[in-house]
């Protein structure tokens, strides 16, 4: 085929599978759906398990891959992760669950369950999240507990890092502060768990407070890894406790914690 | 060892003499060397399915290429960058659609690793953020579906669409 010739290409028709498979691996999931929406051909090869099972592949490696494609049965019956009635193939739902930032953000109070000690309420914050994020700050003779906790619904199997993101402001925590995450599984893993102290807290203050230009930097803390074994999805609990009834707490402000999933 | 050539034929009879080094940039190419044994000055390599125009192109990327560190076995969990098309690239590339097409489909008949990505990677920016009538006139691609089918798969994703 010369050159002047193919011009007359269609490229829908001649370029095989594995080099439009390529291709889409550099294109967003509204791209792809936009390259889908062109032809049959393509409609059909974009819409495969192949196809998205391939994307998996691609872009978290072969572990994830061979963990909930090869060898789980995830999403072979009805249960669905979207809200939608759409049907979309397998491989799909999973690459679309695992694109998704599985993250809360601590200013939306509907999602959590707090004590009822204090009153929670948001401030703004526009390096956050959702422009509000959740402040700590008892008056010196409220002395309660404190109880935060959130559900993250249908995680697909795999480990997770669980990262809080925080601001420290002249932090009053005595105590032990705990957080944690666990897995509601049939044979439970290990949780992810920390516990600081007073000292914790002003150890992490201090090593912003020292350099001033750096005061109530937000930081990220990994609380430890959580593990979904098996082949179903399932809720992650996570919580911050503080059972210290005899003083006040303060200075801490919340954005929010993720579940950040770990390749290989 | 430098200075070897080996003569490469493109399939309209074109011989091209060409470093074995550079050369061996393709997998195919390699793996004929190797396995058969090739080395001799005298042999010519046969590319049946490329053209002379296509295989003079290739042999410019390859030698303005040949002391690239070798690319990664399997590129999986790597962050891809869309803009990590070198400037020399960009140049080398700004062909037309026929050229762009062939050259995708001799990178991977020689197996390039790096020529493929980096034309997989110019036709996935030809296809960022265009709408599908877009892509059809840049493509070459025939709408087949009925008004009523193209209504319902625009549908079909609005669900899982990105914000």
């Amino acid at each position: 085929m010369s050159t002047e010739e193919s011009t007359l290409l269609n490229w829908s028709n001649d370029l095989v599978d594995s080099l439009w498979f390529r291709i889409c691996n550099y294109l967003t999931v509204a791209d792809i759906h936009r390259l889908a929406r062109t032809c049959s051909r393509l409609h059909t090869l974009l819409n495969s398990n192949d196809f998205w099972s391939y994307l998996i592949r691609k872009k978290f490696g072969h572990a994830i891959w061979y963990r909930l494609i090869k060898t789980s049965s995830i999403f072979t019956d009805p249960i669905s992760l979207s809200d939608s009635v759409n049907k979309a193939c397998r491989s799909k739902l999973i690459y679309l669950n695992l694109t998704k930032r599985k993250q809360i953000a601590f200013s939306e109070l509907t999602r959590f369950s707090f004590d009822i000690n204090r009153t929670y309420t948001s401030t703004p914050d526009s390096s956050s999240l959702n422009g509000y994020v959740l402040h700590i700050k008892d008056s010196l003779e409220l002395c309660y507990t404190l109880h935060i906790e959130t559900v993250f619904k249908n995680i697909l199997p795999g480990k997770y890092d669980v990262i809080w993101r925080m601001k420290l402001n002249l932090p009053y925590m005595l105590g032990a502060t705990e957080f944690f995450a666990v897995a509601e599984q049939i044979h439970p893993s290990q949780m992810a768990y920390m516990r600081w102290t007073q000292e914790d807290f002003s150890l992490m203050y201090r090593c912003f407070y020292c350099d001033l230009t750096k005061t109530n930097l937000w930081f990220y803390q990994s609380i430890g890894f959580v593990e979904i074994h098996g082949d179903q999805p399932c809720d992650v609990y996570v919580s911050m406790v503080n059972y210290d009834s005899i003083h006040a707490k303060h200075g801490v402000y919340l954005d929010y914690v993720e579940l950040k999933l770990c390749l290989e | 060892m430098a200075g070897n050539k080996i003569k490469l034929q493109s399939n309209d009879g074109d011989t091209f003499d060409v470093d074995v080094e550079i050369a061996k940039q393709s997998a195919t190419i390699k793996t004929m060397l190797e396995d058969l044994g090739m080395s001799e000055e005298d042999d010519v390599i046969p590319l049946p399915n490329v053209n002379s125009a296509i295989l003079k192109k290739v042999i410019q990327w390859a030698t303005h290429h040949k002391d690239d560190p070798p690319p990664p076995e399997d590129d999986e969990n790597r962050e891809k960058n869309l803009s990590d098309i070198s400037s020399w690239d960009q140049d080398f590339l700004k062909v037309d659609q026929g050229t762009l097409f062939e050259l995708i489909l001799a990178a991977n008949y020689l197996d390039i690793k790096g020529l493929l990505d980096v034309t997989c990677k110019t036709v996935a920016n030809m296809i960022k953020g265009r709408t599908p009538e877009e892509i059809r006139r840049q493509f070459n691609i025939k709408n087949d579906f009925t008004p009523q089918e193209e209504e319902q798969i625009k549908k079909e994703n609005e669900w899982c669409e990105e914000k």
